[in-house]
C-alpha cells in the first residue's frame, strides 16, 4: 500500500473539509437558543482548539508513530486494544451519522422516490474508492474543490445577505447559561468533536511542527462558516421559518436569484456540500481500516477497505430509520456521546504522557 | 433488494478474499478479511441484523439517561424537532 505523506497545508484544507462538510445542515444549536447562537459555536471552537493543542501534544512525544501505535504503547497491548474498538465505534457513528444525512437529505430536498440504501450505497461506492487510494489523492480532491466551494459560498452569501434585515444575532444573552453550555455541547458534537479522527493521520504529515496552525486554521475557519451561515440562514428566514425549516440554510439558499433567467442555484452548492460530506466519510473510513489493521496486526490494508464499506452500510440501514431518530440523536444523545472519545481519552492519554515525563525529567535531574 | 445485494457480494468477497490471503501466507490480512465479512452478513441478515446492537442503539442504551438528566437538572426544554 503506497503511503505518502501530505503537507500540513494539504492537511488543513482537508480538516476543514471534513469539519464544515455538512455542519449547516440542520443548524440544531441554533434552533434552541436563536440569537445567543454564537456564544455556543464560539464556545465550542475554543474547546476545539483546546482539544487540538492536547492532541498535537500526544503525537510530539512520539515523532513518527500513529495514534493507534501511542495509544498501546501507553495502555498496554489488551486496554490498548480496547481503547482503539472504542473509537472503532464512535468512528462507525459518524460515519453512520453522515451517510443517513446525506439520504435524509436528498430524499427530502431532490430524490423523493430514491430509496436511501441506494443513495448510501452509492455514497460508499464512492468513498470506499477514495479511502482506497490513500490520503495523498483524498487531500488533492480537497484542495481542488475548497476554492470552488469558498467561491460559490461567498457569493450566494453576498446575494442572501440582501435579504437580512436585522442583526440575528442580537439581543444578547437572552437564554440561561445552562442552555447556551447545552448548545455549545451539541455544536461540539457536530462539527467540532470530529477532530479527534484527525490524529490518527498526524503521523503522516511531513512537517509535524506546523500540525497547530493547521488544525486551528482550519477549526477557525469552520467556526466562520457556521457562523456565517446561521447569521444568514436567521437573518433570511426569520426566526419563525427558520424554526421549522428541517434545513433552514439551504432554504435560504433556495431564496437567491440571480436575475431573471438563472435560478435553481441550490443545486450547485449542493453538489458541494455533497462532495464535502463525502470527505468525512472518506476520512473515517480511512481511520477505521488504518485502526482495525492496528488491532489484528494486519500490514496489507488494501483489501480491508470493501467489507468496512460494507459494514458502514450494513450499520447505516439498520439506523435511524426515521428523521425523527436523527434530529433527537444529534440533539440528545451526540453531545455526551462524544465527549468519550474526543475528550476524555485524550485527556487521560496526555495525563499518563505528561506524568511519565514529568518522572523521567525528575530521575534525569537525580542521576546528574 | 438492495441490502441483499451487499450481502452476496459480502459473503463471495469475504470468503475469496479470505481464501486466497490464506493461501498467500498472509494469515492476518485473511482474518481480518473474513471477522469484517461476518460483521457486515450478520447486520445485513433479515432476522439476526435486528437484534445486533448498533452505534445508536448502544449510545442511546449509554447516555440516554446521562442525557435526560442533565436536561431534567438544568431545565431544558427539548424544542428543536424535525419538520
Amino acid at each position: 500500500m503506497n503511503v505518502e505523506k501530505i503537507t500540513p497545508f494539504q492537511f488543513g484544507c482537508m480538516c476543514f473539509a471534513f469539519m464544515s462538510g455538512f455542519s449547516t445542515l440542520y443548524l440544531l444549536e441554533a434552533k434552541l437558543i436563536m440569537h445567543d447562537v454564537w456564544i455556543a459555536i464560539i464556545a465550542a471552537t475554543i474547546a476545539t482548539l483546546f482539544l487540538v493543542q492536547l492532541l498535537v501534544y500526544i503525537q510530539r512525544q512520539f515523532a513518527d508513530m500513529n495514534l493507534s501505535d501511542i495509544i498501546i504503547t501507553v495502555f498496554g497491548n489488551w486496554v490498548g486494544k480496547l481503547v482503539l474498538c472504542l473509537y472503532l465505534l464512535g468512528m462507525t457513528g459518524l460515519g453512520v451519522l453522515s451517510l443517513r444525512s446525506i439520504s435524509l437529505f436528498y430524499t427530502t430536498a431532490i430524490l423523493p422516490n430514491t430509496s436511501p440504501g441506494l443513495i448510501m450505497a452509492i455514497v460508499l461506492l464512492v468513498t470506499t474508492y477514495a479511502a482506497y487510494l490513500g490520503l495523498s489523492s483524498i487531500s488533492r480532491a480537497a484542495l481542488v474543490i475548497l476554492p470552488f466551494f469558498a467561491v460559490a459560498m461567498l457569493v450566494i452569501s453576498v446575494f442572501i445577505f440582501d435579504d437580512v434585515e436585522s442583526n440575528p444575532f442580537m439581543p444578547q444573552f437572552q437564554n440561561a447559561l445552562p442552555l447556551i453550555v447545552y448548545s455549545s455541547m451539541i455544536s461540539f458534537g457536530f462539527p467540532f468533536g470530529k477532530t479527534s479522527v484527525f490524529a490518527f493521520v498526524f503521523s503522516e504529515i511531513t512537517n509535524q511542527k506546523k500540525l497547530v496552525k493547521s488544525c486551528t486554521t482550519a477549526a477557525i475557519f469552520s467556526c466562520v462558516y457556521l457562523l456565517m451561515s446561521t447569521y444568514l440562514a436567521i437573518g433570511c428566514l426569520g426566526e419563525y421559518m427558520f424554526k421549522t425549516a428541517a434545513f433552514p440554510f439551504f432554504s435560504s439558499i433556495q431564496l437567491v436569484k440571480f436575475g431573471e433567467n438563472i435560478e435553481r442555484i441550490e443545486i450547485m452548492i449542493i453538489g458541494i456540500w455533497t462532495i464535502l460530506t463525502l470527505f468525512e466519510i472518506i476520512i473515517v473510513q480511512y481511520c477505521f481500516v488504518k485502526i482495525v489493521g492496528r488491532i489484528f496486526g494486519a500490514k496489507n490494508l488494501s483489501s480491508l477497505y470493501l467489507p468496512v464499506g460494507a459494514i458502514f452500510f450494513a450499520v447505516s440501514m439498520k439506523s435511524f430509520d426515521n428523521p425523527a431518530k436523527l434530529v433527537a440523536y444529534d440533539v440528545k444523545i451526540l453531545p455526551f456521546s462524544i465527549i468519550l472519545p474526543s475528550i476524555i481519552l485524550p485527556l487521560i492519554l496526555g495525563c499518563i504522557l505528561w506524568v511519565k515525563k514529568s518522572r523521567k525529567n525528575q530521575m534525569d535531574i537525580q542521576n546528574s | 433488494m438492495i441490502e441483499y445485494l451487499v450481502l452476496t457480494f459480502v459473503v463471495v468477497y469475504g470468503s475469496w478474499k479470505s481464501t486466497l490471503l490464506w493461501k498467500k501466507f498472509q494469515r492476518s490480512e485473511a482474518i481480518v478479511v473474513c471477522v469484517l465479512s461476518l460483521v457486515a452478513a450478520c447486520y445485513l441478515l433479515p432476522v439476526i441484523g435486528n437484534w445486533i446492537p448498533t452505534t445508536e442503539t448502544f449510545n442511546t442504551f449509554l447516555y440516554q439517561s446521562i442525557s435526560e438528566f442533565v436536561m431534567r437538572s438544568f431545565h431544558i426544554v427539548q424544542e428543536v424537532s424535525p419538520s
